[in-house]
């Protein structure tokens, strides 16, 4: 029961933390970057899609270490799975 | 003495899986081909044939994907995604040919695309024929 | 007013998935959970994020879980008697107290939410034994009952103590199979 109380309260108060934290600091919507972004993306990279204009060209880097990510996790997966027979 | 333990197969689900598994190449094919205009791309469309071939793992549970043959694939396909950015657009060789800009686009959602869907698929084919505590 | 439907349903599925009692429920509310997160993603207009959600969400996580799920869920019961031809899923329904226990094991094994497989078979224990497919082998010869459960089987404990207090008139000899438990060598 008081571990139940307990659990509520640290939940509530870190509940209550981030919502000063997004109130106390809002995020600027309008920064230079974005802005380049949003106007100029169609003629840098020929994209239609945004998205596909940021995660293939602006932020390269970022897809190629997800790749990675997925494929150091199946390595990982492979060598602790290991199925008889196939070795 | 063969028991079969793995339980009695069910005839809808089978019937459907037939059924929806041509729309799922479609969808997933025009996701990843379409990446770069409309909505999605590579990883998602990746991610849909790897559920294509976890409804063929669920009707028919038989263990003969080949894990190493296609693992090599998909650190192929990595070596050719660390490449082929790093010539068009770490190197700056998109600002001298603009034209090539859409075709990279595309060849790019679908090596990440055929990388994914290849990961996902070991990963369900490892888990669900792993045997062992 | 989407929105807040949308918002609301998603706590509360969140909230069903964590308390469910059987784990195959709390999977699928799991999955109803993604999905209603995708549907808020379209809401707020991230179609290549709902896209993703959807199909690894409520496809691949809710399959995967199923299968871990599947992966201890079923229980082999062998069931050999010298009177092999005259045993039927009706006599163990409707028999005698000595036939009845059988039934007894099953109803335990779903309130394990495990699926109790049971076969009949007039083959002896010891061949069953060597085929290390079942997790228990009752055999009946007469009056008496002997039941052999699987070492490595953590449920056979618990079935032990139900069979000493419910059927101790019966005099149920339990023994135990398989190889035996060693501490496993740490290879360098």
């Amino acid at each position: 029961m008081t571990r139940t109380v307990l659990v509520t309260v640290l939940v509530l108060l870190l509940f209550g933390f981030v919502l000063f934290i997004y109130t106390a600091h809002p995020e600027g919507h309008e920064s230079d970057v974005s802005a380049y972004y949003i106007h100029n993306f169609i003629e840098d990279t020929g994209a239609r899609n945004a998205v596909a204009a940021i995660y293939l060209n602006y932020r390269m880097y970022d897809t190629v270490f997800e790749a990675l990510i997925l494929l150091v996790s199946i390595i990982a997966m492979l060598h602790f799975f290991k199925v008889g027979g196939h070795g | 003495m063969k028991i079969d333990i793995s339980g009695t197969r069910s005839e809808i689900v089978s019937i459907m899986t037939g059924v929806l598994y041509p729309f799922i190449i479609v969808f997933a094919v025009y996701i990843i081909l379409n990446g770069h205009n409309t909505p999605g791309g590579g990883f998602q469309g990746g991610a849909i044939l790897a559920t294509l071939f976890l409804a063929r793992f669920i009707v028919l549970p038989e263990n003969d994907l080949d894990v190493h043959w296609s693992h090599n694939l998909e650190k192929m396909l990595f070596a050719v995604i660390l490449l082929v950015p790093g010539v068009f657009v770490f190197a700056g060789l998109q600002y001298h040919f603009a034209a090539l800009r859409e075709p990279y686009l595309i060849f790019m959602n679908i090596v990440i695309g055929l990388k994914v869907a290849f990961g996902l698929t070991i990963v369900v084919f490892r888990f669900g024929f792993y045997e062992g505590r | 007013m989407v929105e807040l439907i949308l918002l609301i349903s998603l706590v509360l599925l969140a909230l069903l998935a964590i308390r469910s009692e059987i784990l195959r429920v709390a999977v699928v509310f799991f999955g109803i959970f993604s999905l209603v997160c995708s549907f808020l993603y379209l809401y707020y207009q991230a179609p290549d994020v709902a896209i993703a959600e959807a199909v690894i969400g409520s496809g691949l996580i809710t399959l995967l879980y199923l299968t871990a799920l599947k992966r201890y869920k079923v229980y082999n019961i062998a069931y050999t008697s010298d009177a092999f031809t005259q045993v039927t899923d009706r006599t163990i329904v409707e028999g005698t107290r000595h036939e009845h226990f059988v039934r007894e094991i099953e109803e335990f094994c779903f309130n394990r939410e495990l699926e109790p497989q049971l076969v009949f078979t007039p083959d002896p224990v010891d061949e069953l034994v060597e085929t290390g497919q079942f997790d228990l082998i009752i055999r009946q010869e007469g009056e008496r009952i002997t039941v052999y459960g699987n070492r490595e089987n953590f449920v056979v404990d618990e079935l032990e103590m139900l069979l000493i207090l419910r059927y101790e008139d019966l005099n149920i000899k339990i023994e135990r199979f398989g190889e035996e438990q060693e501490q496993e060598e740490i290879v360098v």
